[in-house]
């Protein structure tokens, strides 16, 4: 079992996260890549910034990539997030599975990127022109 | 007992600041801690939830907090 997590405040590289991905033994690498979209909830959006609890970040996904690579038989898990400020079309997140096959690599990205909305201590901001939100934050 | 609390993302804006101090009684559990919390900064309760996480672990209202322990305030997860 193989885990790959970055948060930092650097462009992400799609490239370099496929290459660790590779292997002779995985057929299937599934690549998820979250770029940030110019408007949300009916507002143009000027840009993202992102806070993490970055010491618990890395416990909680080591948490979830043991229980993910158990629970679906994957051999390696990647997350890579960007932190501070994002602009539009940049990528926000990178999560990558690799696995024998597609379908439970599929599936373990996709678990992944559930507990990545819930589980994981990372919280985006929307910047607008004329003030800020915090996502799921509030009803 | 004086713990040190963290405090991120809309939390750190309701509460002013991003490291908070806080007096509890010794043996001050989660459950009571967040009631402190309410009385102190009301605008805790707008939100969706919050969870509190001891030495960067989720922990639940009947947790024990000790004085070293490394307390924060998790609003609602966001990332991607």
């Amino acid at each position: 079992m193989e885990m790959n997590f970055q948060i930092s405040s650097n462009h992400l590289d799609i490239e370099s996260c496929n290459e660790w991905l590779r292997s002779a033994s995985d057929g299937g690498v599934v690549l998820f890549v979250g770029n940030v979209r110019s408007a949300n909830r009916g507002k143009e959006v000027s840009h993202l910034e992102f806070e993490a609890y970055e010491e618990m970040v890395v416990k909680e996904l080591e948490k979830w990539g043991r229980y993910i690579q158990e629970r679906f038989g994957v051999h390696k898990v990647l997350l890579h997030h960007r932190i501070e400020k994002v602009e539009i079309g940049e990528t926000a997140v990178i999560a990558g599975i690799a696995a024998p096959h597609r379908k439970e690599a599929f599936e373990a990205c996709s678990f992944l990127l559930e507990k990545l909305k819930t589980e994981i201590p990372i919280w985006k901001k929307e910047v607008y022109n004329d003030g800020h939100h915090w996502i799921s934050a509030t009803p | 007992m004086i713990i040190t609390i963290k405090s991120f993302g809309i939390a750190a804006e309701i509460c002013g600041s991003r490291t908070l101090k806080m007096e509890v009684p010794n043996d001050c559990s989660v459950e009571h801690l967040k009631e402190l919390l309410a009385n102190r900064y009301p605008a805790l309760s707008e939100l969706l939830s919050y969870r509190i996480a001891v030495n960067h672990v989720y922990e639940l209202d009947a947790f024990l907090l000790k004085e070293l322990d490394e307390v924060a305030i998790i609003p609602p997860a966001s990332g991607g």
